[in-house]
């Protein structure tokens, strides 16, 4: 008896499907004044696909004969009624399965992106006086959590927990920002604290950087961290012009918390900064990306010593677009100028990096970087670096990655080092500034 | 005064192109170039429709340059197929500074809206299962059928920027949807005589294809999606083929050829580079060309191995 009443369930539900669907899909063809759509083809489509539901009714056919035996068998073994009524097909409710199947309870799906990125290293040095020593470091955790605040802002944190010098966790806000996003004029601010826009690397988080360790002038001129940072303000806006090409202008200011170029944290008096982006299509394959950038704050805290820095940025990428998934060359160099007053004389030094960094296969790059610095408050001491860096991505989301750094000082011995790196991510990540 | 027509020419060098063009002509800009041809379609003459993707990219990867957002920034409408499939797109919607087409303005578009999608993942899902789409199968518009919801979405933005034209728009859909309707079921017809034909793909890119047209995908060559095949995943591909008796391997253009060809190599098995959108192979440029194109291609490969196959 139960077989005919499935049946029957199931026939009410085809007919329902085919009566409705269709229907709905083509309905505006009937109001139109257009000429209805061709009854043969709606009438082939149609019978494509009731041929595909009566095959898997057919399927469901056989599985419902099948229970039936099963439930006979089990029917045949019982001598006595049970005492409990035999088990019942429940039917399912249309509404538990909607919420199962939209997998998220809405409050949830309101959650920010948030990932989670690790970053452990190993190193090997020669030089017995090096910071880093022989040993593993967990560098860093970096949580991130980016969404849209409202209709006219997002915001993005990144919060770092990092071993500090005694082994110790520190906990620090890398970046926290709120992006207004509706300003007149095509115009977009940032307030919070964020990466400076110097350049190219100082906006990169250092577990996305092409290498394991900083530049060398970055690590110079903008300290251990790696990045010149602090709380500011930044406007930016898209210069019109005639060629149509991009170029965008940033105004910052930050508080001059730096300590190698700046004043550091007791200063109260601002840095000042300037960027400009240039970006060229060379080619549907390749870019060129130049950019400028001019800072200019105090290194004392009474504000009587000025510091000026200027950079100069310039990024050649290249990837074909059908095979862009196995090749890939970027070449990028970065030159940061500093001119520094102190009590005694003016100090002008320099430094610069070069990169380059080769796809070969889908999962595996190779690259080389050379690089030579100066510092901010000494222009006669300098080093040279001379870097091999091998990246195997096993997906998007995780990264291996060995270096090897020879670094050339004239001030005290060589060193060679011995990088390694693993990178991994969990979590929606927002892509990178290109 | 020499100076002040010096520049009131610069200026008017500079200002006067942006002024002449698009006056009437509404600027579309779309992900990838499915949405452009049916954009176009539906648009007609009045709309100006470029694409970010080319039909042979890798929807997927599409790098997000500052370039793509000064089209972006003059853009009125922007169509993007969803599902998270272009993860790039916010970065560059958001870089154009164009509050025409920010997510919720009338100028955005998700062309997924109210497609019946395949594939949605239940229970607990995470990458360990590869580069899953937690809202559906994002390649729905192999499917000619849902060429037609697509569009649906699309007449729905143009209809809100120009009002007056809204007939004009309506008529050009339904034109186009009623040579789509026509197409499909000469395109089922067709494939009639090899129905539950078994196919292997590189990527999960053709559900929505295979089940219009009655094809059986029974694996993939990528273990997982976007992660690459390891030997014995291919190992066990290869003799899953074998006793399938699985004689076509589909690939993307956009895709190494090698482990299609080591797998072919190993069964006997065809390779057959089939595009998944509209300029992904020389004369497809249309997305009913692009159905032609590929139903042409699988026929021919299927009749080469000696009719059906079982």
């Amino acid at each position: 008896m139960r077989i005919y009443l499935y049946l029957f369930m199931i026939f009410i539900i085809l007919v329902s499907i085919l009566g409705v669907s269709p229907l709905k899909e083509f309905s505006w063809g009937e109001q139109g004044k257009v000429k209805p759509i061709k009854d043969q083809d709606k009438i082939v489509i149609l019978q494509h696909e009731i041929s595909d539901l009566k095959k898997s009714l057919k399927d469901m056919q056989l599985v419902i004969e099948a229970q039936q035996a099963i439930l006979d068998e089990l029917k045949k073994d019982l001598v006595q009624p049970p005492a409990t009524p035999t088990i019942q097909p429940s039917p399912r409710d249309p509404d538990s399965q909607a919420a199962s199947k939209s997998g998220l309870p809405s409050l949830a799906a309101l959650n920010p992106n948030i990932s989670a990125i690790g970053d452990f290293t190993g190193n090997m040095s020669d030089d017995e006086r090096s910071e880093e020593g022989d040993r593993f470091g967990f560098r860093e955790v970096e949580l991130g959590f980016q969404a849209a605040v409202d209709p006219y802002a997002r915001a993005d944190f990144f919060v770092a927990t990092e071993e500090g010098e005694e082994g110790e966790i520190e906990t620090d806000v890398e970046e926290g920002y709120l992006t207004l996003l509706t300003l007149p004029w095509g115009l977009q601010a940032k307030l919070g604290k964020f990466y400076a826009n110097f350049g190219k690397i100082n906006r990169i988080h250092r577990p996305e950087r092409p290498y394991i360790d900083d530049p060398l002038f970055i690590k110079n001129f903008f300290g251990e961290e790696g990045r010149l940072s602090s709380p500011g303000v930044s406007l930016s806006s898209l210069i019109p012009n005639p060629w149509d090409k991009y170029m965008e202008l940033s105004v910052e200011i930050l508080n001059g918390e730096n300590e190698s170029s700046f004043a550091g944290k007791e200063s109260d008096h601002p840095i000042y900064l300037a960027h400009l982006k240039n970006f060229f299509d060379l080619s549907d394959l390749s870019s060129l990306e130049l950019g400028l950038t001019g800072a200019t704050g105090f290194n004392d805290s009474e504000g009587d010593q000025r510091t000026t820095l200027e950079g100069l940025d310039l990024t050649y990428r290249w990837r074909p677009l059908g095979q862009g998934l196995y090749r890939s060359f970027i070449f990028q160099t970065e030159a940061l100028f500093n001119q520094r007053e102190t009590e005694s004389r003016n100090i002008n030094s320099f430094g610069f990096y070069s990169f380059a960094n080769y796809q070969f296969s889908r999962r595996w790059y190779l690259g080389g970087r050379l690089e030579y610095s100066e510092f901010p408050s000494i222009d006669i001491d300098n080093e040279w670096g001379y870097s091999g860096i091998l990246t195997f991505f096993p997906s998007e989301f995780s990264r291996f990655r060995l270096q090897y750094n020879h670094i050339d000082r004239n001030y005290e011995k060589d060193e060679d080092q011995i990088l390694f790196q693993a990178t991994f991510t969990l979590g929606p990540h927002r892509p990178e500034p290109f | 005064m020499i100076r002040f027509i010096v520049l009131s020419l610069t200026f008017s060098l500079i200002f006067v192109p942006t002024i002449g063009l698009g006056a009437s002509k509404i600027k579309v800009v779309t992900t990838t170039t499915d949405l452009k041809a049916l954009t176009e379609a539906v648009g007609g003459e009045k709309g100006e429709v470029e694409s970010i993707a080319r039909g042979y990219q890798n929807p997927h990867f599409v790098e997000a340059k500052p370039s793509h957002m000064i089209k972006l920034r003059k853009a009125d409408m922007f169509v993007k197929v969803g599902l998270e499939l272009e993860l790039w797109a916010q970065v560059l919607t958001e870089g154009s500074r164009n509050r025409k087409i920010y997510p919720g303005a009338d100028g955005y578009i998700d062309a997924s809206e109210g497609v019946e999608l395949l594939e949605i993942p239940t229970g607990q899902i995470d990458r360990s299962l590869g580069d899953i789409h937690i809202f559906g199968n994002p390649h729905y518009w192999l499917d000619p059928m849902n060429g037609i919801a697509i569009m649906e979405n699309i007449l729905r933005g143009l209809t809100h920027l120009a009002p007056q034209d809204a007939e004009y728009f309506r008529k050009n859909k339904e034109e186009y949807a009623q040579h789509l309707q026509e197409a499909t079921a000469k395109w089922i017809k067709r494939m009639e005589p090899y129905r539950d034909t078994k196919i292997v793909t590189y990527h999960n890119s053709w559900p929505n294809f295979a089940k219009r047209f009655g094809l059986k995908v029974v694996g993939y060559i990528e273990p997982k999606p976007g992660i690459p095949a390891s030997p014995a995943h291919l190992a066990s591909l290869i003799s899953l083929m074998q006793r399938k008796k699985v004689k076509v391997i589909i690939m993307e253009p956009y895709f190494s050829d090698q482990a299609p060809r080591l797998v072919a190599s190993k069964t006997g098995a065809q390779v057959l580079v089939l595009p998944p959108s509209v300029g992904g192979a020389e004369g497809v440029n249309s997305y009913i060309a692009l159905f032609e194109h590929n139903i042409s291609k699988l026929i021919e490969t299927f009749e080469g191995e000696g009719g059906r196959v079982e």
